[in-house]
């Protein structure tokens, strides 16, 4: 029998230097991030009638070392930050973490794949998930 | 021997007539160079006008505006989002040349290059 190992639903998922530690109403339930218990990047997801917003801290990292890649209605952001070149240095501090990073996480049903766009600025990593027109909360009136 | 002491604002909350300005404290790698020192600072998502980086007696801060990455949705009335500043303080020794500073903010990371003062560089001196 298959059974996915699925995380806490609030898994710590904005790291303490992350400014975006805020408590969002419409992320209870919706979100499982199912790679194991991962914080890093820290990420944010914010869900409206409209679509889902991702948005990434990853500073340093250059857009071709990072990728974004949609499959079976999983997001998965992942890449590599490079630790600069300094010759004959000595290492006074380093609390900044290189290497390589990769987070997963579920989108509901409603998301348009087609239509789903991402653009780098400044080290923050945004993507925008439209939801389907059929999937977009109507409302009816009663004649 | 000069060592790097660094002072950290733990509690930076401000209370403003408007908002409450949440202070991030970013994470900082510092190098020390044969000339120079070179401080890199994490603060992706800052609105670049507003990166300021100032040394005032011996100590240097750094702070800048973080950007609204969400839209405000005015039909929920409640701004779920305060606005954020990075700020963080340094002590810097003595052999610290405080008068040229050259920093540049490149992939959300803000580079610091101080340069150590001329006295203090390894000089070699020749045997006659």
């Amino acid at each position: 029998m298959l059974f996915r190992y699925e995380p806490i639903v609030f898994d710590q998922m904005f790291s303490r230097t992350s400014p975006a530690e805020w408590a969002l109403p419409e992320i209870f339930t919706q979100f499982n991030f199912v790679d194991r218990p991962n914080n890093y990047p820290s990420v944010n997801v914010v869900e409206n009638k409209e679509g889902v917003l991702v948005v990434a801290e990853i500073p340093g990292v250059l857009k071709e070392d990072v990728k974004v890649q949609l499959q079976d209605g999983t997001l998965t952001i992942s890449g590599e930050r490079k630790q600069p070149e300094e010759k004959d240095s000595d290492v006074l501090r380093r609390e900044i973490r290189y290497g390589s990073f990769s987070r997963t996480i579920e989108l509901p049903e409603s998301v348009e794949t087609e239509k789903v766009t991402a653009d780098c600025a400044n080290g923050v990593l945004r993507i925008s998930l439209p939801k389907r027109e059929a999937a977009k909360p109507k409302e009816i009136s009663i004649r | 021997m000069t060592k790097e002491i660094e002072k950290a604002k733990i509690d930076g909350t401000e209370k403003n007539t408007a908002d409450t300005v949440r202070v991030v404290r970013p994470a900082v790698d510092i190098q020390e160079l044969a000339d120079s020192y070179v401080v890199r600072l994490d603060i992706p998502g800052a609105e670049k006008e507003s990166i300021a980086a100032h040394i005032n007696e011996s100590t240097l801060t750094v702070s800048a505006k973080v950007q609204d990455r969400f839209q405000r949705d005015p039909a929920i009335g409640v701004d779920n989002f305060p606005p954020a500043e990075y700020r963080r303080e340094f002590s810097l020794a003595d052999n610290v040349e405080t008068q040229t500073v050259d920093a540049a903010y490149e992939l959300g990371v803000l580079k610091i290059t101080l340069k150590k003062k001329q006295q203090f560089l390894p000089k070699e001196i020749k045997i006659l």
